[in-house]
């Protein structure tokens, strides 16, 4: 496995890794000419390696399935520096991830991507996608949600009524509040970052234009966000108009936390993103016309000229 | 001559020691507050046996009578039994003011050949501890002081010993140290004690800073009587009026102020048609001349019997020589200085030292026992100022103090001030020679010749530098930063005039009168500064000033730069969802990190309209293009690093020096980090960090360990001894670096020896400390251990207490979980890897060999305990900020730590050859 830092972007402030696919672990007939790369977008504050290293070992295990991947901060975050970039967090992204595959694309010749995200990772890879045609695929992991009637009778019985039964939770509570007081802490509280999810409308039509645009898309929701999603079919209860739709697929892991703070939960997410991602890729490139027979162009809503792709098989080996 | 006879009686007997009389006011009263701060009090017995405590750790470590002792402390309570301590001892105590230059500092530290220094853990980064010299520093908090017996001392103390140096302003560009003994410190508090009728029951506040002769007279007459000294609390009221409030609140009697901030005070008093806190009883002016306006206002607003007095006194008289106590009925265009204090005399003489006639005007010179001993260390000005003069009628000679001010008696015995010899001034109550400042501005290769005046607008006064500069391009902000470097905040000019020569009279002295007006000078501004534009940015810079507690902030100010820390990021998000009515997430602060960048930001996400914000037009888009740029020149041009080591590769980010050819780009930073979450929590700290130290030109190398973070390594054979091998080759990549950043700037000519010396520095964090201190490091010329673990198998407990809690709790997951083995709070931890970390006994393995090396502790470290095994030999240094290692709740926060930030700065830039 061979992995290569760059400082890259416009103001040369953004740092990522590139890591290059093991070709010879790929039987499919367009391995050796992919032009495809997983780039794995920051998840909340937390630097490329991700959390627990989640990003490190999932370019491991995507370069064993003969993809490359490319891992990177947004500016301020990690190893990325700050140079003032207005416009909302998720349009920012949206241009910091166009500049992190325009380096791909300039230095390692790939003209399609894929995404991973995980928390408001997972927002602002919906919101690169809808700009920018290159990306043809995502997985979103506990990205938005929108609470159901359904939601709150499960949110009682899978979060509240455990906790409520648990002796050690009622003595933590009482602890808690005779020293809540005591500590003054120059530390960063947790929760305080704002999550920015569309209206349920809005991300109707955008998760619309996506898959109507081919874009394979993979959410994945865990316990980590139990307070908006709570049950296995969630999904289609938020969004019933995408039932049928073939190129989504949704799975819903109750056992994980946000972080997959375990080895065995991490090995087992990294193994089931990691073969959609080689199974999705295998199966877009084996429908593209090799390049030099492509002559259709069409403008996608990111305004940005692209060759015309027909995607519109989607594996829903995974769907549950 | 104004002096009666009873004073010249007086000025013969025996007078006693300070601490003597305190002592006996212990015994009179031990159970009553001697001192009350934020909330807590201490009784005079309390109070007493601390003071012992510090004494005799004083005379324990072999320090002698007069032997001088810094303090450098914020006001508290610890700053006043540190005092008294060191008064109970023999030695004398120096104030060292924390907002001193480090200049300034260095040259009181060596002129009064300080060893020792009580100072609060925040300020020792203002001393060089490099030097062989060094003091060595105690933390008044720390607990080896309260080791010892609390009992009174029983070894006497000669009244005539030294009790204080108090250092003021110098005409020759150095402060001088005048020294006050025990005998003179006790006359002045008999003679304030006297005067004022002070009570046991009166409340005194103690509002000044330490270096300042109010606080002496503050502090010690109130406990020689068994009254409460209240100590202003740190945190500021945000209340229009303080002072008032601070009275209100805390019920004082007794009030010692500055004539300015007096002014200030009757301002607020008759702006806000409030009245004289009824609980005060006696209110001292002192410092400057006080204007008869404000007297007439404030007896306006003094609703009940009010005791005020008008103090004058220069330092070398010991605090006030003389007070003036209008009766009600007094007024006139000037307000005197008052008649002599008891045991003070004062002398009106003309040229010839002979006692001028009432109402003609001479030089005021005071005598009596309260006189200083003089200066340190400058027998020429002790030959000027303290003279011994056969005075009319007298036999033998007096010994007098020339104070260099003009003054005539009136009528009725009270002396009115006239002005001053010399251009001495004060501005703020603080005495200022403008003779120093302009020595410091002849030591600045740009300057040939310079004047500086004080000078007054709308009332304010300030000082003005008039300057002839060596045809140099030289910008106020430029002389301004030269100065601050050199001098208090209190000395630096705030306009300059730029002459291509000074007036001058026919015979060659500076004709003032023709001098331009001091007004019409240059503000100093950086070249760069732009102020906020619109109303928005104007409201966004407010937030940050009022939040970084910065007076002025420009629009492309880098608020980490400017001391923004990740909390104080939250605290500006929640002002200006607050104000402003704007919620933005924290991602975006930290992408947006100047008042432009994040105004622009602001607009740009706003539902409203900002309407001078359009950011879709072209030029704000330009505007906006130019500004990313600027942000970005001021920034490291980080460069990814791979390095090989054992089979593996260890992933690097280096911060190189952002200006080519400063002083420190031969020196390079080696950064250890912390395992697991603890390096998760402190990755957005040290990496501020790194972007700090390289715009102060230095070279920072971050680095992880083989099988973390993004280096190569398989998880199963992580062990320490990797970890120490990897901080080898990390070095010696750092070391060539620096060699390599010599040689470069030989050939560019910015360093003319080819063997100027490379410094390569190593600073670990927990683990980081850990394994640096255990590894066989040469060539190493400064170590800092960062809250290091000190116990490996306590450290190993509290990481598996962790994992089970998370496994356990149901905070993180629906049910309880169980968990594959060798894996600690989400990283890898294999068996033979926990059972080396169990193993580490930092102190009994240390194997450092470096040139310096210093141990920094946050507070809950210090609390812990864990400071108290460290090696008396290492420098260590604790803060106050707060990270909370062993705390669960906080093992998914990151953590700001700006004081130990910048205690690592400070160490770091004074470290290089």
């Amino acid at each position: 496995m061979i992995e290569t830092p760059h400082v890259f972007g416009t103001y040369e402030n953004l740092f990522g890794i590139h890591c290059e696919s093991n070709v010879g672990s790929r039987n499919d007939a367009s391995a050796a000419t992919s032009k495809t790369a997983v780039l794995m977008l920051t998840a909340g504050m937390l630097s490329s390696v991700g959390p627990s290293r989640l990003h490190v070992e999932l370019a491991k295990s995507l370069s064993q399935r003969g993809l490359a991947s490319f891992r990177f901060d947004l500016s301020g975050i990690g190893e990325s520096l700050a140079v003032g970039s207005p416009g909302s967090s998720q349009k920012r992204a949206a241009r910091e991830v166009q500049q992190a595959m325009d380096l791909l694309e300039l230095k390692y010749g790939y003209d399609r991507f894929m995404l991973f995200g995980l928390c408001s990772g997972a927002d602002d890879a919906i919101v690169a996608a809808l700009e920018d045609p290159r990306i043809v695929g995502a997985s979103l992991m506990d990205g938005c949600g929108y609470r159901t009637n359904r939601h709150y009778a499960g949110l009682l019985l899978r979060k509240y009524v455990p906790k409520l039964l648990s002796f050690r939770k009622w003595q933590e509570y009482l602890s808690g509040l005779l020293s809540k007081s005591k500590i003054a802490s120059s530390t960063m509280p947790e929760g305080l970052d704002i999550r920015e999810f569309p209206s349920q409308e809005q991300a109707t039509r955008e998760i619309t234009t996506l898959i109507d645009r081919g874009v394979k898309l993979r959410f994945i929701y865990t316990s980590g966000v139990i307070d908006y999603y709570s049950y296995e079919k969630q999904f289609y209860d938020m969004f019933p108009s995408f039932k049928n739709r073939a190129e989504i697929c949704v799975s819903y892991h109750p056992q994980w936390d946000h972080t997959v703070m375990l080895r065995e939960d991490r090995h087992q997410l990294i193994e089931n993103v990691s073969q959609w991602f080689a199974t999705t890729v295998a199966t877009i490139e084996s429908k593209i016309t090799p390049p030099d027979k492509r002559d259709d162009k069409v403008v996608c809503s990111g305004g940005r000229s692209s060759q015309a792709s027909e995607l519109s098989i989607c594996t829903s080996v995974y769907q549950t | 001559m104004l002096s009666c006879s009873e004073n010249e009686i007086l000025s013969t007997e025996q007078i006693g020691t300070y601490a003597s009389y305190f002592e006996k006011q212990v015994l009179k009263t031990p159970n009553s507050v001697a001192i009350e701060f934020e909330g807590t009090q201490w009784t005079y017995a309390d109070t007493n046996s601390q003071a012992n405590q510090i004494a005799r750790f004083l005379l324990k470590h072999g320090f002698q009578h007069e032997d001088r002792i810094g303090i450098c402390m914020d006001r508290s309570a610890t700053a006043i039994i540190t005092m008294l301590g060191i008064l109970k001892s023999g030695c004398a105590f120096v104030p060292l003011d924390p907002e001193f230059p480090k200049d300034r500092l260095a040259f009181i530290v060596e002129d009064a050949s300080i060893q020792l220094i009580f100072c609060d853990s925040a300020y020792r980064e203002l001393y060089d501890v490099s030097s062989t010299n060094a003091p060595r520093f105690v933390d008044p908090l720390d607990t080896q002081l309260r080791q010892h017996e609390t009992e009174d001392l029983d070894s006497a103390i000669p009244e005539t010993t030294l009790a204080y140096v108090m250092y003021t302003s110098g005409s020759t560009g150095k402060p001088k140290g005048v020294q006050i003994e025990h005998r003179s410190l006790t006359t002045y508090c008999l003679a304030d004690i006297e005067l004022y009728q002070l009570k046991s029951d009166d409340r005194t506040l103690q509002f000044s800073t330490l270096n300042f002769d109010i606080a002496i007279e503050e502090i010690f007459p109130p406990l020689m009587v068994g009254s409460a000294v209240v100590v202003r609390p740190r945190e500021r009221a945000e209340v229009f009026n303080e002072l008032s409030h601070l009275v209100e609140t805390n019920l004082i009697t007794a009030l010692h102020i500055a004539t300015a901030y007096w002014n200030e005070w009757v301002d607020l008093l008759v702006a806000s048609e409030s009245s004289v806190p009824s609980s005060l009883r006696l209110v001292i002016a002192t410092g400057e001349k006080i204007s008869v306006e404000h007297y007439r206002r404030w007896k306006q607003r003094c609703n009940h019997e009010v005791l005020w007095c008008n103090a004058y006194g220069p330092t070398e008289t010991t605090v006030s020589c003389t007070a003036f106590v209008p009766d009600r009925d007094w007024d006139a265009l000037q307000m005197p200085i008052g008649k002599p204090l008891l045991r003070y005399s004062a002398h009106v003489l003309n040229d010839h030292n002979k006692t001028v006639a009432p109402g003609e005007t001479g030089q005021l010179f005071i005598s009596g026992p309260a006189l200083a001993r003089g200066y340190l260390n400058r027998p020429d000005r002790n030959e000027q100022a303290f003279i011994h003069v056969v005075l009319d009628g007298d036999t033998e000679p007096t010994r007098l103090y020339r104070t260099g001010d003009l003054a005539r008696c009136l009528p009725s015995g009270d002396i009115e001030f006239s002005g001053r010899v010399d251009h001495q001034m004060k501005i703020g109550s603080y005495r200022i020679e403008p003779g120093e400042i302009e020595a410091v501005l002849s030591q600045c290769e740009a300057v040939r010749e310079s004047l500086v005046i004080g000078a007054e607008r709308e009332g304010q006064k300030f000082l003005a530098a008039y300057v002839v500069l060596n045809q140099v391009n030289y910008s106020a902000f430029e002389l301004a930063s030269y100065l601050r470097g050199r001098l208090p905040v209190y000395m630096v000019p705030s306009r300059y005039i730029f002459l291509d020569s000074l007036p001058k009279t026919i015979n060659g002295k500076i004709d003032r009168v023709a001098l331009p007006a001091a007004e019409t000078g240059e503000i100093p501004r950086e070249n760069s500064y732009r102020e906020a534009e619109t109303e928005f940015e104007r409201s966004l810079a407010a937030i940050w000033s009022n939040v970084l507690n910065i007076s002025c902030v420009g629009r492309d100010d880098d608020f980490f730069q400017l001391g923004g820390s990740s909390l104080l990021v939250t605290r500006v998000i929640a002002q200006i969802a607050g104000k402003l009515d704007c919620a933005i997430p924290v991602r975006d602060f930290f992408a947006n990190p100047t008042i432009a960048s994040l105004s622009r930001h602001l607009a740009s996400i706003s539902g409203k309209t900002f309407s001078e914000i359009n950011a879709q037009d072209s030029d704000s888009l330009r505007e906006q293009h130019e500004q990313s740029l600027k942000l970005r020149s001021k920034l490291p041009k980080i460069q990814p690093v791979s390095i090989p080591n054992r089979g593996d590769t260890l992933a690097a980010i280096l911060y190189p020096a952002v200006n080519n050819g400063v002083a420190h780009q031969n020196h390079c930073l080696v950064i250890c980090n912390a395992y697991g979450h603890e390096h998760t929590r402190s990755a957005r700290n040290l990496q501020q960090l790194a972007i700090q130290l390289s715009q102060s030109g230095l070279s920072v190398l971050r680095f992880d360990y083989a099988g973390t973070g993004n280096s190569s390594g398989s998880n199963d054979r992580i062990s320490i001894d990797l970890w120490r091998s990897n901080i080898v080759a990390a070095v010696e990549y750092a070391r060539n670096l620096a060699c390599h950043a010599t040689h470069d700037a030989v050939q560019k000519s910015v360093v003319n020896d080819s063997s100027s010396p490379t410094t390569v520095s190593v600073l670990g964090v927990r683990l980081g400390a850990s394994l640096i201190a255990t590894t066989p490091l040469i060539n190493i010329d400064q170590v800092i251990l960062w809250d290091p673990i000190v116990e490996g198998d306590r450290y190993l407990a509290l990481l598996k207490q962790y994992h089970e809690y998370e496994l356990s709790s149901l905070t993180r997951y629906l049910n309880h979980r169980s968990a594959q083995p060798e894996q600690l709070v989400g990283y890898e931890c294999p068996n033979a890897f926990q059972e080396s970390l169990a193993s580490i006994h930092l102190w009994n393995q240390t194997k450092i060999e470096a040139r310096q090396h210093s141990i920094l502790s946050s507070q809950d470290y210090s609390e812990l305990g864990s400071t108290e095994s460290f090696p008396l030999l290492w420098e260590h240094q604790s803060c106050t900020d707060e990270i909370y290692w062993d705390k669960r709740d906080f093992t998914g926060r990151a953590f700001s730590s700006p004081q130990l930030s910048q205690v690592i700065r400070s160490i770091l830039t004074k470290g290089t050859r």
